[in-house]
């Protein structure tokens, strides 16, 4: 099977900020059991960990008191944060994500070493504004 | 126009003119960086960077999840 790649526009976070305010913002839909919702993105190299604030993992049915907890950083030390696994669906890709879920709705939606770049390769172009997801090993 | 021509005029300048183009040059790079990173504004960095051990329960957790499926 060949392996896939889709590029994606940048995106402006905050129109009176202009060019300044620019980020690789993925769309998404986030799969768990029969409920999707769909999200916006942050590609986050910097970030050890995917994140998703509470209330879209509330939507997709994530039970809280099941799931194993995990601890944050940074600004996000004091959020309480536990494992939410679900599909990630993007064009052509579903793959199986791992999420810190943190019980606030002050963080944004991360995408993280574990293991959004684990799962996937990507390219980007600040300057040219625009970001490159693909399988591993399709970006030469 | 090349750097070392303008070096070279610059160079010819009277010392208090050449102060002065200093400050010029040095008050025109801060105006153009300043949209990008303004004093006294926050900027929240939400990143948990140095999160590995909540990277390793992910991790764990993904694996167990395949043994399941």
């Amino acid at each position: 099977m060949s392996k896939r790649r889709e590029r994606f526009p940048f995106v402006m976070r905050a129109p009176a900020a202009g060019q300044a305010s620019l980020a690789p913002m993925l769309p998404f839909r986030l799969r768990l059991g029969s409920r999707e919702e769909s999200v916006s993105r942050l590609i986050d190299t910097g970030a050890a960990v995917n994140v998703l604030p509470w209330s879209v993992g509330e939507r997709l049915g994530g039970d809280w008191d099941a799931a194993a907890p995990v601890t944050l950083t940074g600004n996000l030390a004091a959020v309480e944060a536990r494992v939410l696994l679900c599909e990630g669906l993007v064009g052509g890709f579903g793959p199986r994500l791992a999420f810190a879920w943190s019980k606030s709705d002050a963080v944004p939606v991360l995408l993280g070493q574990i293991n959004f770049l684990l799962v996937f390769d990507v390219r980007l172009s600040r300057s040219g504004q625009w970001f490159d997801v693909a399988d591993p090993g399709a970006i030469p | 126009m090349v750097l070392t021509d303008v070096l070279a005029d610059a160079r010819a300048l009277p010392r208090a003119e050449q102060f002065r183009l200093i400050q010029e040059l040095a008050a025109a790079l801060l105006r153009d960086e300043a949209p990008l990173i303004e004093a006294g504004r926050e900027y929240p960095v939400w990143s948990p960077d140095a999160a590995f051990g909540a990277a390793d329960v992910l991790l764990r957790s993904l694996d167990a999840d395949r043994g399941q499926s």
